[in-house]
């Protein structure tokens, strides 16, 4: 583990324990552990390098060493509606991108891609072991320069988009300090309608997970994709949507 | 106990929601079990002396009169989706099964993962026992309270 570590957050939440390491398998593996040994609401664990990053399917995520921000945050909150806390964490990371990068094309991809001119640059999934607490992981591509050839989605990072290399000290600050302020809000009733301003694909025609194809006609209060066919809508909790202007997962 | 006493309460207890009775009395331990193996006669054991207070109830001896037909419904106790998602059997493609049929399962222990909005919820084992059956297919949705495993209770 680093001793003294750049990263720093000021908060009586989030945040306000950190373990950073140089290299682990990956972050949530860590943070289930110290959860195990007692860890408080707020824990974050960070990793330079995660030799087992992984999406869903167990998918890997592909990070060079020190260039990205690799976190698990502990959550340890009675949330009514949990399947919220991943739009909540993207609106996070959408809002820290385009606080660093204000010029650039950011968009949601439903249900918490956070995409820059259509690419994925930040991946977030959540373990929940149980009731009430919940791993959130969340990977921001932000220095990385190259990506191995054959992901499935074509990837981006800040740098590659921008031009311009970023202190990961401080896309660390701004993503906690606006995970502090969307969680909350995720009883807000404007709530859906915040995520929906910054989603891509509403209005279109979308396959979801490659079986049923219709309007994508907005966003349930629990979060699902609802989706407009012929024989009338369907909310989606889960599954891979497939825009007209992009692909894959 | 007379012959009459007992055919009321075998009918009070089949009548009722409950898996299992005690009573005690004097030279007397009767227990009645819902949850016998299918097509079991409820367990009625005579005891000359008061059996110690833990462990398993002496081997049932003949009752005197003719088991009532008490219903025994399915003894095991389904594990039923809390929320709508797609399943995983395993924490990923190349990890082992969370759990198998056959494999004995302790309370807490995960059995499955719920996928709902990227969210992986480990679902728990809330009874400890030995999984009978698995009703679902890794991958495939499921609704809110559809049944996915039947464990016997240990």
């Amino acid at each position: 583990m680093v001793k003294q570590s750049p990263f720093s957050f000021t908060s009586e939440g989030l945040g306000s324990v950190l373990r950073h390491y140089r290299r682990t398998d990956s972050t949530t593996a860590r943070a289930k552990e110290w959860l195990e040994e007692g860890a408080a609401h707020g824990s974050v664990v960070l990793a330079d390098f995660q030799e087992a990053g992984r999406g869903r399917f167990g998918r890997r995520w592909e990070s060079d060493s020190a260039q990205n921000l690799l976190i698990t945050i502990v959550i340890k909150k009675l949330l009514p509606r949990p399947t919220l806390l991943p739009l909540a964490a993207a609106m996070a990371v959408y809002d820290t991108v385009l606080k660093i990068e204000s010029t650039l094309d950011i968009t949601l991809k439903w249900p918490n891609d956070v995409l820059i001119g259509g690419k994925k640059t930040a991946g977030i999934l959540i373990e929940s072991p149980s009731e009430g607490i919940y791993l959130l992981g969340i990977g921001i591509n932000v220095n990385q320069e190259n990506f191995p050839d054959g992901l499935s989605t074509a990837p981006t990072s800040l740098l590659l988009e921008s031009g311009r290399r970023h202190d990961r000290a401080e896309v660390y600050s701004l993503l906690l300090a606006r995970l502090e302020d969307w969680i909350p809000q995720m009883e807000a009733a404007d709530f859906i309608a915040s995520y929906t301003e910054r989603l891509s694909g509403v209005g279109s025609e979308v396959t979801v997970s490659g079986e049923a194809t219709g309007l994508f006609v907005g966003v349930s209060e629990e979060g699902g994709l609802i989706l407009e066919t012929d024989s009338g809508r369907t909310v989606y909790f889960a599954g891979d949507v497939t825009l007209a202007a992009q692909s894959g997962d | 106990m007379d012959l009459k006493h007992l055919r009321e309460v075998l009918e009070l207890v089949a009548e009722c929601d409950v898996s299992e009775v005690e009573i005690e009395e004097e030279n007397l331990r009767l227990v009645i079990r819902k949850h016998a193996p299918v097509a079991a006669p409820p367990q009625i054991a005579y005891a000359a002396a008061p059996p110690p207070a833990a462990g398993p109830a002496p081997a049932p001896a003949a009752p005197s009169a003719e088991p009532l037909p008490v219903e025994t419904p399915s003894t095991g106790v389904d594990v039923r989706a809390p929320i709508v998602g797609t399943y995983y059997s395993a924490s990923s493609p190349d990890a082992d099964a969370f759990v198998s049929v056959g494999q004995t399962v302790s309370s807490g222990d995960v059995l499955c993962i719920i996928e709902a909005m990227k969210l992986m919820n480990e679902i728990e084992c809330e009874v400890s026992g030995t999984i009978s059956e698995i009703l679902i297919e890794d991958g495939t949705p499921v609704e809110f309270d559809q049944p996915l495993f039947i464990i016997e209770p240990s």
